[in-house]
């Protein structure tokens, strides 16, 4: 689906997060040993959530040009795996996909968006360096497995 | 494509707020239409002149107690309701797509700047703070304090439902008046949603009323010698009307009209940024509303002017125009059939006066299915003289007239030939044109690399020339001044 205005593109990046959640928790089902670090990935989702709303309901104006900040954004681009495989290192690597998957989606939104929207593009670009930490260490979980 | 629930499933019957209260016109009722589904979503009153005066008595009956109320404890009503309309704050925007028509995008946007006047008025303590000189002459002191005046009206128009009124009543009250919000009667669901969250912070009764009517009611609250001041939002010849009759009548006005807001685009300008912001400022709101680009001025060579058109045509080409409370829309239908049928007539017009119509809005195209009544596409003309009808006067659509431009002199010299001065914008990356142009340019709201200059709430909203009558304007101190009498006391104690 293409996403051109805030309002679809504000759901899409909520539900990102939330399928992101799920996956976190449903891994954190299957090894309780990971859960601290799960648990902080589960709460940050959270975080992402309220920070994004408080974002676009906090400063959205009819003067803004949310009707045309998203064009040429396509959902189908940004679609998270969300079958666990079997091993605990493959595991890993599609929660660092997701991860990638996530971070693109948010770059290529602020990047729409930066000259029109002033807060959304600001938001997105936090939770950017907030998951390019959080798939670093993934992927030094996935080396010490 | 999300299509968010509807606000409301069954049509209800709009009441007066009255002394508390919710009363029943004894008036003649027409429908209200949800303009992109043609249905019937309310059933609107025009009030009796009866019904009206008791509003104004009730008003009155409040004033002393409320006017003795501390600042303080009136900020703390406005905290209340600011926090009501927080927590209602999407079933608020999806009324308004409803009534008026506008996407949830420019929904939400309409209530987030409504509730900010309501912030900003809480700020009443410091707002209404008078001044003070000692000594002005030995043991002689001076003060200025600031004082209600009584009764306000408010009289809206159906281009914001929500917000224009919250430009003046958070004001009126917080300064210790009492207000009467008359809403459009095309589209009056969102100050009955006000006037529900009003009730709910229990303001005191007969300071914050609504009254639902058309030109009749208006009247009314203009001529009511115990009101003691009208604001007003609408066209230019009735806001003058309106300012005439309340001058002639010894009352305050503002008084905001109509605009014919130019855009100018310099060849320096950001085209990445500029065309996305180009159609929210003349297809935003459908074309809408009183800063919404109407004449956009090309200045430049051929070269650019014709890559720059291409580029612009081809974005208004792809806008997706529909239901507003459909996600994916970016640009909702006219507000009722009567203003499409006027946009119709001015393209009409800009076709015989020998205009080029680029980009026709009449060959409607809509995501979903949904009856054509209310509904037209973006539509831009070339070719336009500033003394053609569309060049020259409001349209209130989403119609687009270019004109070209040598030099930014020239374009500033070709707004100035227009009768209006409500806003006027510019996109370019050189700041000396932007200076200029702000410096030179007459009109009361002035964007640069903005395509709607939309003042915030602790800003004055601006106009000039026929698109305001007044002194002092909407929003936040200018407001605070409005709302008041400056009271001068010289004291010498013996």
């Amino acid at each position: 689906m293409k996403l051109n205005t805030a309002s679809a593109a504000v759901r899409f990046a909520k539900q990102l997060e939330d399928e992101s959640r799920v996956l976190y928790e449903r891994v954190s089902d299957r090894y309780p040993e990971w859960q601290p670090d799960l648990a902080t990935f589960i709460r940050e989702n959270k975080r992402n959530v309220g920070s994004i709303d408080r974002a676009y309901i906090g400063v959205v104006s009819d003067a803004l040009d949310t009707q045309f900040a998203f064009e040429g954004i396509d959902t189908d681009d940004y679609e998270l795996a969300t079958d666990l495989p079997g091993s605990p290192v493959e595991v890993v690597a599609v929660l660092a996909a997701n991860e990638d998957t996530i971070i693109a989606f948010y770059r290529a939104a602020s990047d729409s968006s930066r000259d029109l929207l002033a807060d959304v593009p600001r938001a997105f670009d936090r939770i950017t360096s907030k998951r390019s930490r959080r798939a670093e260490s993934l992927r030094a979980l996935a080396d010490g497995l | 494509m999300t299509i968010l629930q509807e606000p409301i499933t069954d049509p209800i019957v709009v009441q007066n707020y009255v002394g508390g209260e919710w009363l029943r016109s004894e008036g003649e009722y027409h429908d209200i239409m949800d303009p992109a589904r043609q249905r019937v979503i309310a059933h609107v009153p025009t009030s009796t002149d009866d019904e009206v005066n008791d509003a104004i008595q009730e008003a009155k009956d409040v004033f002393p107690e409320w006017r003795s109320t501390p600042p303080v404890t009136r900020a703390r009503y406005l905290h209340r309701l600011r926090e009501l309309m927080e927590e209602n704050f999407e079933e608020l925007s999806r009324v308004q797509t409803l009534e008026h028509g506008k996407t949830i995008d420019e929904s939400r946007g309409e209530t987030r700047r409504g509730i900010e006047q309501v912030e900003v008025a809480s700020g009443i303590p410091s707002m209404m703070m008078g001044y003070n000189l000692e000594d002005i002459a030995s043991g002689i002191d001076e003060y200025v304090i600031r004082q209600p005046l009584g009764t306000f009206a408010v009289i809206a128009p159906f281009n914001f439902p929500f917000m224009v009124p919250l430009w003046f009543a958070p004001y009126a009250v917080a300064t210790g008046n009492c207000v009467i919000v008359k809403p459009s009667p095309r589209d009056p669901i969102s100050q009955t949603k006000i006037a529900e969250l009003v009730d709910e912070a229990d303001f005191p009764p007969g300071v914050w009323q609504v009254v639902n009517g058309g030109t009749d009611a208006a009247n009314t609250l203009i001529e009511n010698p115990d009101v003691e001041g009208v604001a007003f939002v609408g066209s230019t010849p009735v806001a003058r009307e309106v300012y005439r009759r309340a001058g002639a009548a010894g009352k305050r006005a503002i008084a905001q009209g109509g605009a014919k807001n130019y855009v100018v685009v310099m060849p320096d300008a950001n085209t990445r940024a500029t065309i996305p912001a180009l159609l929210t400022s003349f297809y935003g709101n459908a074309g809408q509303r009183c800063l919404s680009g109407a004449n956009l001025l090309v200045v430049g060579d051929d070269s650019f002017h014709d890559s720059f058109m291409d580029e612009l045509s081809e974005a208004s080409a792809r806008i997706r125009v529909g239901y507003g409370l459909d996600e994916s829309v970016q640009m909702g239908p006219m507000q009722s059939p009567d203003g499409k049928d006027r946009v119709l007539g001015y393209i009409e017009q800009g076709v015989d006066d020998g205009a080029r119509l680029r980009l026709d809005g009449r060959s409607i195209d809509l995501v979903g299915e949904y009856p054509e009544t209310c509904f037209l596409n973006p539509t831009i003309f070339e070719d336009v003289e500033p003394d053609m009808a569309i060049g020259r006067e409001e349209i209130f659509g989403p119609v687009m007239s270019v004109l070209r431009a040598g030099t930014l002199q020239e374009a500033i010299d070709t707004i100035h030939t227009n009768p209006y001065g409500n806003s006027a914008c510019i996109f370019t990356t050189s700041g000396r044109n932007a200076r200029e142009f702000q410096y030179n340019t007459q009109a009361g709201n002035i964007g640069v690399n903005i395509g709607i200059a939309a003042p915030m709430a602790f800003f004055p909203f601006g106009g000039m020339k026929d698109s305001f009558f007044g002194t002092l304007h909407g929003q936040g101190p200018d407001a605070v001044r409005f709302f008041t009498e400056g009271k001068v006391v010289v004291q010498r104690w013996l």
